[in-house]
């Protein structure tokens, strides 16, 4: 494989993106436009503790008297030189400084969570498709038609009841117990309930595609090679028809991506777990109107890297795409 | 007709159908039938929730009211935010993606960026954000939010339809009368794209119930004193009641139970239009 | 497939050994809990009550607080008035020194002052001090303070006020005071020195070995921000934190359960709850209408249901806990929904048909907003709602997040409004009461006005001889039993725990911020 083909795809990619966050930028700002007084109100309410002259020159510098759209380039602008969101309401800190702090917990939450879903949902999905029609096959798949309905916050709370306060096996919330910030192995302790909750009904949507995904892979002619060559099937299954299986799975996963951050949101709430859902469920109820319009923007952005990443890794697998 | 019998030879399909025509009775007629008003409170029973009884089949919550009687308009809720949502989302996804598919070229490249775009936002975070922004909780709010962020994936089936099926013979043949661009989108285009918007729909009226719950677990759905099944499960958080299983169960199952219904009906339609339709 | 269960058990095995090892605990550290971490530790800038904590390990006031409420000497050694209470002369402690070896004196009391009163300073307290004209130097340690009027808070608030550093921060012109570097690096004369503050993580401090009052018993301090309730109370089940200041009911409840080494604290706190109402609102500025919705709310059933008995059904604006002030002789409201019809009868308030009352072709029917969307609040709101549609009133609730809250209330656009008043160990209710004082002037959101009530809280607040106020402030209370201003609900309790190897100086522990009053003199088992 050479190389210059992938990074020009890449690059192809990137380019683009572009538009895409641009989209995405004119959306979250609109989005402010929904607040009581709008935009407006809500820059200049960031203004409100300073002294008149001083916010004066602040309002002017950021345009508030002008039309939206000289307001959103001032804003673009304020964004795309000094990397700037504007400061939180709560605590007057950067936006960006608040939700960088945040970012990596979000992303550990979503990883451990992902690497859950596949641990369990891939082999299930394997056999599921491999003996078709058999009890196992439809017990996993009446299973997972039930947990695609099990609201996620029902669930963490069913398993925070069970597995915390009665088993006590878990803690019931929190990142760290107090002196142990900082600790891998309680750090894990903390995430198992969380990261179990949203792989569950991960693998409730994942288990219907993977098995169909799968028997189309298995009824191909080249399965049927490979086996009349002598493979043990073991190989067949798990090196060719699962390799073949997947490739469709990582657009699935790329297109799963936004419920599966919003997921994790949700679920950090319900955990207190402190990332990005959890700043930024409390700045919704705070009307913490710049946090919000962080995040939010910075969901659909991580999302966009997510899909490329998943495309990237498409390419990787299966040169051909590279192509077009 | 033919896709009905291809739909009926499915059993579980029907286990779908059956289950939601229960919830959808039940919470039409229910509450008519229930001796408790789902919202009269209880001052001897107040903080102390009764676990299910013959008075009481599914029990009290924390202020004394019937369970039973609050779920059931729990359901209508749902049900009807579910499916109104949905329409709202139909109704706007297939003009969207139509028009997109038909215009073709610049515009609609155009048109899907901004479909693509608005689909990487998280939906959940996005109607919370949006509910608490504008501090309107009424049931048409509500059903308007969520109906119009959750349009995009509507528009791209259709998109994709009118694409494959532009180029089929009947339109061809339609232009070639003299059919004018709208009326060859509304009257042909359109109802043969149907058959996957028709399947998402089914899919997207248990995803909405799903977000409504979420919405007024939050507090930012419907309000108090009606209860949704979202606000149920909140009232069932309180250290208070924890102990008390069946008002945490209750919503839950529902939920469960009810979207059940709804995605077996969309694995029934999916099978019955697909094969039938003569593609994949 | 046995790679799989290997895997388990090894992700099992990982996870509860990891709980086995706990933290080393250091003996010589005060572990303080807190929820939320302060914002600046500028007492010229905060309003929340981290940073006030914060403040108190670090700064003096002129006086302190001290068993019953009642003010002591502390960078202040003597303090007069003139007959009128105009003028008061503070005398000063010799030989204070600031953190960084400056000599305390007068200098630093005016430039205090001098900045608090400006209003380009931007101090969120300034409003209060309104009466306080002047404030000069008589020598390097005697302050006077002239007064525009006499004022019963001086004492206590004025005189309680920590003080500042004029030789770090009196070459800042007053308006760039909030950008200054103070904040993160603050001089005091207090107990405690800063070590350093982790934002949002945590905060140490370390004794100052030169405090003026004498030496300090703990060596170090560190307050854990833990925003989590479960892991706060976990960390005192384990040993962890010594100091859980707050606790909820449930809370409480579960460390009474689990952890009964712990010392617990249950205690009558300073705030009142209570329902504001608009009386600018047809029906609720009728009296008879207010009376009658005390009585037709049963607050009784929803403090031993809703609340499990965790809070006081409050008679008045005074809480119980102001055990000084506190008047238990006025007229109640227990229960009693006949009562209740028979006045908006009276009132002309008649049942329609569909059981609502109406006067006039009017409905009696208000909105009431709540601040905040959870349960606990959505019941409180519901059951009261419940109670006024057996009585024919008509109400639908509205919850808003606390920022609209307080601008609709401010603005005066509201009905009924669930709120809560109090923290200071005064009765003074005159920003509340006084009928001039609507937004944006003071805090009488219900636009009440009663000339006794207005007579009562003008004088009470100019009043300094206790027998002369305590007449006063009965007064006030027994009058506004009867002419209603708000629909009194509860007073609360303050919870909190100490681990068993804390030790107190004080027998009169005080509730909320006052519990650390005494914390330099705390004894730490080893």
């Amino acid at each position: 494989m050479e190389a210059r083909p992938l990074s020009a795809y890449v690059v192809r990619r990137l380019i683009g993106a572009i538009p895409l966050l641009f989209l995405i930028s004119l959306i979250s700002y609109g989005l402010m436009g929904l607040a009581p007084g709008g935009p407006t109100a809500i820059l200049s309410q960031q203004a409100r503790s300073l002294t008149p002259a001083a916010r004066q020159a602040y309002e002017a510098a950021l345009g508030l008297d002008k039309p939206w759209f000289v307001q959103y380039f001032y804003w673009l602008k304020e964004l795309v030189l000094h990397g700037s969101l504007g400061n939180s309401f709560v605590d007057q800190r950067p936006v960006i400084a608040r939700i960088a702090e945040k970012l990596p917990i979000t992303v550990e939450l979503l990883s451990l969570a992902l690497v859950m879903t596949l641990v369990v949902a891939i082999p299930i999905g394997v056999r599921a498709a491999v003996r078709r029609d058999s009890a196992f096959d439809n017990l996993s798949t009446g299973l997972a038609l039930i947990g695609y309905g099990v609201p996620i916050f029902w669930l963490g709370i069913l398993l925070i009841d069970l597995f915390a306060m009665h088993l006590r096996w878990f803690p019931a919330s929190g990142l760290y117990s107090v002196g142990r910030e900082g600790n891998p192995l309680d750090l894990l302790r903390h995430l198992t309930l969380p990261a179990a909750t949203l792989a569950i009904v991960s693998v409730a949507g994942w288990l219907r595609y993977q098995r169909a995904s799968m028997i189309e892979v298995l009824d191909a002619p080249y399965i049927q090679t490979a086996r009349s060559k002598g493979l043990p099937e073991r190989i067949v299954l798990w090196r060719h028809a699962l390799r073949n299986a997947l490739l469709p799975m990582i657009t699935l996963l790329g297109l799963q991506l936004p419920g599966l951050v919003g997921g994790a949101y949700f679920i950090e709430y319900i955990f207190s777990i402190p990332g990005m859902g959890y700043l930024g469920i409390n700045a919704i109820f705070q009307r913490d109107y710049p946090t919000v319009m962080g995040i939010t923007m910075l969901s659909a952005v991580m999302v966009i890297l997510g899909n490329l990443l998943a495309d990237v890794l498409y390419a990787v697998a299966d040169p051909r795409i590279r192509y077009d | 007709m033919h896709f009905l019998r291809r739909y009926a030879r499915r059993p579980a399909s029907l286990v779908g159908i059956a289950i939601v025509v229960v919830i959808a009775l039940v919470a039409a007629v229910g509450p008519f039938i229930v001796p408790y008003s789902p919202i009269a409170i209880s001052h001897q029973l107040l903080g102390n929730p009764q676990p299910p009884s013959f008075a009481h089949p599914l029990g009290t919550d924390i202020l004394g009211r019937d369970e039973l009687a609050r779920a059931m308009v729990g359901a209508r809720i749902s049900l009807t935010v579910g499916i109104a949502a949905m329409l709202v989302a139909v109704v706007v996804g297939t003009l969207y993606g139509a028009t997109a598919g038909a215009a073709g070229g610049a515009v609609d490249a155009a048109m899907m960026r901004i479909v693509d775009a608005l689909l990487s936002f998280p939906t959940f975070f996005l109607v919370i954000a949006v509910e608490a922004l504008t501090n309107k909780f009424a049931l048409g709010i509500i059903i308007l939010v969520i109906g119009l962020l959750s349009w995009m994936g509507v528009a791209r089936l259709v998109r994709a339809e009118v694409l494959s099926l532009r180029e089929r013979d009947f339109v061809a043949a339609a232009r070639a009368l003299g059919a004018a661009p709208s009326r060859v989108l509304l009257r042909h285009l359109i109802p043969n794209a149907l058959a996957p918007v028709i399947v998402a729909a089914s899919f997207a009226v248990g995803d909405n119930i799903l977000t409504e719950a979420g919405l007024s677990f939050l507090g930012l759905g419907v309000q108090v004193p009606t209860p949704s099944w979202g606000n149920m499960l909140q009232d069932a958080l309180l250290p208070a009641v924890r102990s008390a299983w069946w008002l945490v169960a209750t919503p839950g199952a529902l939920i469960v139970l009810t979207l059940f219904g709804f995605t077996l009906i969309g694995d029934g339609l999916s099978y019955a239009l697909g094969a039938s339709s003569g593609r994949r | 497939m046995p790679l799989r269960i290997f895997a388990l058990a090894a992700y099992a095995a990982l996870l509860l050994c990891g709980c086995a090892a706990g933290a080393a605990r250091d003996p010589n550290t005060l572990v303080i809990l807190e929820a939320a971490d302060g914002s600046t530790l500028n007492p010229l800038f905060s309003t929340d009550a981290a940073s006030a904590l914060y403040e108190g390990f670090l700064f003096d006031p002129l006086v302190n607080v001290g068993d019953d409420f009642k003010p002591v000497p502390w960078l202040a050694t003597s303090w007069r008035s003139t007959p009128d209470h105009l003028h008061w002369t503070v005398e000063l402690r010799h030989g204070v020194r600031w953190s960084d070896g400056a000599p305390f004196t007068s200098r630093d009391v005016v430039w205090t002052w001098a900045a608090a009163l400006d209003p380009a300073t931007g101090f969120p307290y300034r409003g209060q001090f309104d009466y306080i004209a002047q404030v000069r130097a008589r020598g390097p340690y005697t302050v006077e303070f002239t007064l525009s009027q006499p004022n019963a808070l001086f004492e206590s608030e004025a005189l309680g006020t920590p003080i500042l550093p004029e030789h770090v921060l009196g070459k800042i012109p007053h308006r760039l005071l909030r950008l200054s570097s103070f904040g993160e690096h603050p001089v005091g004369t207090g107990p405690f020195l800063l070590e350093r503050w982790r934002h949002d993580e945590e905060i140490s401090f370390v004794r100052n070995p030169h405090w003026w009052h004498g030496s300090v018993t703990i060596p170090r301090i560190a307050v854990r921000i833990e925003f989590n309730e479960q892991s706060r109370l976990d960390a005192m089940e384990d040993g962890s934190g010594d100091v859980l200041d707050g606790i909820g009911t449930s809370g409480y409840a579960i460390l009474q359960q689990q952890a009964p080494k712990l010392r617990l604290l249950h205690l009558p706190d300073l705030y009142s709850f209570f329902i504001y109402t608009n009386q600018k609102r047809p029906g609720l500025d009728d009296n008879r209408v207010r009376q009658a919705m005390l009585y037709g709310w049963d607050r009784e059933a929803v403090v031993h249901g809703l609340l499990r008995g965790d809070a006081i059904v409050a008679t008045g604006l005074v809480p119980v806990a102001l055990r000084r002030w506190y008047d238990p002789n006025v007229r109640r409201y227990d229960y009693d929904p006949g009562r209740a019809r028979a006045l908006l009868d009276q009132a002309g308030w008649l049942p329609g048909r569909d059981g609502i009352r109406q006067k006039d072709g009017r409905r009696l029917s208000f909105e009431l907003l709540v601040a905040g969307a959870d349960a606990a609040t959505q019941d409180l709101a519901a059951e009261f709602q419940s109670d006024m549609r057996s009585i024919g009133i008509a109400v639908t609730v509205r919850s808003l997040d606390f920022a609209t809250f307080i601008a609709q209330t401010e603005g005066l656009h509201y009905d009924l409004a669930l709120g809560g008043w109090g923290g200071v160990p005064d009765p003074d209710q005159f920003t509340l009461l006084e009928s001039k004082q609507v937004p944006p002037v003071g805090n009488n959101l219900m636009s009440y006005s009663n000339p006794i009530v207005d007579r009562d809280v003008t004088l009470g607040l100019r009043t300094l001889d206790y027998q002369k106020r305590r007449a006063i402030y009965d007064s006030m209370q027994r009058v506004t039993a009867e002419d209603l201003p708000v629909l009194f609900y509860i007073n609360t309790y303050y919870r909190a725990a100490l681990n068993p190897r804390v030790h107190l100086s004080v027998s009169d522990i005080l509730p909320d911020q006052y519990l650390f009053r005494d914390i330099f003199a705390w004894r730490l088992d080893r």
